[in-house]
């Protein structure tokens, strides 16, 4: 791959950092008058999703990472991989393992279309749709007529999932679920 | 924006000169990197700033100079660095730093069409002390902190820091005090105000206070850019010659290129009348004054694809 030096650093830019693959978030040059140039980046690690911020010297430069993003629909789950297939008809599947699936699998329903983070080809982040439908597997019974107050209860939901919900919720209801949160949005409409 | 700055300075009997961008002697700051080109006498330097001849145009004339003219700065790119970029800068024999200080906010007033940040803010800039806000924060005299307290403090403030190495010399020192002062000083002093009372390791080409320690420079800061720098300036070819040595000994440590002494301009700053001066970046300027965020904004041929 290719190297990056800080002037082409630029939001999206995809470099390896200490050995893990980085995606550039953002990035500013500094120079006071008479000091040190140099570029404050805010970095996200592609392994973990977590963000940085880390001031390189003007002019150094990163190696480039082959990082490529698909949307993917998740088919099943072996026990040990979870295996996706490509949506732009190449019928192409690849397997993540639990690493990569990682705080993702308690909102991976089939069918669902997810980011699939690929590095050197091999899955390393996969990331659920923003909003998912899943029905209600357990929860203590509803009260009736208690759609106004703010109370709330946990549910398990289809995928194994826990969910806090408001109280006239029941077992076998379908509801949307924000995974970014995992909060509560609402019944789902198709329901 | 040209035409208001020189008939500012036509009211004020202050004179319009032009000196040369081409030098035969570059800048001796450590972090100014020059463009180099050369002829067949050697190698020749485009001004970072148009400073040493001023001085030598001052040390000739006597009285108060301005200048509106390209300088270059060899480096990266950014919101607010270009390359190549314009200068304002004047010298005030006789005046002290708060004296100009005050005539930095008398051209702006002169300026058409302020900004509303300027109309409410410009009855009563702040002026803060480098020296009193740091040692409200630290507790310690910038002049007198231990390096490696300085090297903590870095690391503390929560970016991982890899463009600094520590050094054993004033130039990391004044790196890691940049540093401090961006990060954690800068963003409780207001959107526009006058620093003053640098640490020693930043005097440049400023006097010391005696009393204080302090180097006698002040900047103004506009939302984060520097807009204005000025000093109070060193006419002591002696300590010119002593600073040189020290940023010539930086340069040595981290491996940039060695710069002659220019004796020319050193023996012209014996000569200079007592005075002030002050260097003011136009493209900024005009940036700031149009409530644009980035110099490509404002400019026409913005780097690097001009």
């Amino acid at each position: 791959m290719a190297n990056y030096s800080t002037n082409e650093f630029k939001s999206g830019l995809k470099v390896l950092l200490e050995g893990d693959p980085c995606s550039i978030v953002e990035n500013e040059f500094v120079k006071p008058g008479k000091g040190q140039a140099f570029n404050r980046v805010r970095l996200k690690n592609l392994k973990t999703g977590r963000v940085w911020e880390r001031t390189f010297k003007s002019g150094e430069s990163l190696e480039g990472a082959d990082v490529m993003e698909y949307e993917m629909e998740y088919m099943y789950s072996d026990g040990e991989y979870w295996h996706f297939m490509k949506t732009d008809d190449s019928f192409e599947q690849i397997a993540a393992d639990k690493n990569a699936v990682s705080e993702g699998i308690q909102w991976l329903k089939e069918n669902s279309r997810c980011t699939v983070t690929l590095w050197n080809d091999v899955p390393i982040l996969v990331v659920a749709p923003n909003f998912v439908d899943l029905d209600i597997v357990e929860t203590d019974p509803g009260l009736k007529g208690d759609t106004a107050t703010g109370g709330s209860k946990p549910a398990t939901l289809s995928t194994g999932a826990m969910v806090k919900v408001p109280l006239f919720i029941n077992i076998g209801e379908s509801i949307r679920v924000d995974t970014r949160t995992g909060e509560y949005q609402g019944r789902s409409k198709s329901a | 924006m040209l035409a208001a700055i020189r008939q500012f300075f036509e009211a004020r009997s202050v004179t319009e000169v032009s000196t040369p961008s081409l030098s035969r002697s570059g800048t001796f700051d450590a972090q100014l990197a020059s463009f180099e080109v050369s002829d067949k006498a050697g190698k020749l330097f485009l001004q970072t700033s148009p400073e040493y001849a001023l001085k030598r145009a001052l040390a000739f004339y006597g009285e108060a100079i301005f200048e509106i003219t390209p300088a270059f700065r060899r480096g990266d790119h950014g919101r607010q660095h270009n390359p190549e970029f314009t200068m304002l800068e004047w010298y005030r024999p006789g005046l002290g730093l708060t004296g100009l200080m005050s005539e930095v906010v008398d051209l702006l007033n002169t300026l058409p069409e302020p900004p509303e940040i300027w109309r409410t803010r410009r009855a009563d800039l702040p002026v803060y002390s480098f020296r009193s806000v740091f040692e409200a924060r630290f507790g310690v005299n910038p002049n007198e902190a231990d390096l490696s307290s300085l090297w903590e403090w870095v690391q503390e403030t929560g970016a991982q820091v890899t463009h600094l190495e520590p050094y054993d010399d004033d130039q990391f020192r004044s790196d890691c005090l940049d540093f401090l002062f961006l990060e954690v000083l800068q963003p409780s002093l207001g959107d526009i105000f006058f620093l003053t009372e640098f640490p020693q390791c930043q005097a440049a080409l400023a006097e010391i206070d005696p009393g204080t320690g302090a180097a006698q420079r002040f900047e103004l800061y506009w939302q984060g850019t520097e807009l204005a720098n000025g000093y109070l300036e060193l006419r002591d070819p002696a300590a010119i010659l002593s600073r040189h040595t020290l940023m010539a000994a930086a340069r040595v440590n981290r491996g940039l290129p060695s710069i002659a002494f220019d004796s020319a301009f050193a023996e012209a700053s014996a000569l200079m009348p007592p005075c002030s001066g002050v260097a003011l970046g136009i493209d900024r300027l005009v940036m700031v004054w149009l409530e644009a965020k980035a110099l490509s904004e404002v400019q026409l041929f913005p780097w690097p694809n001009h």
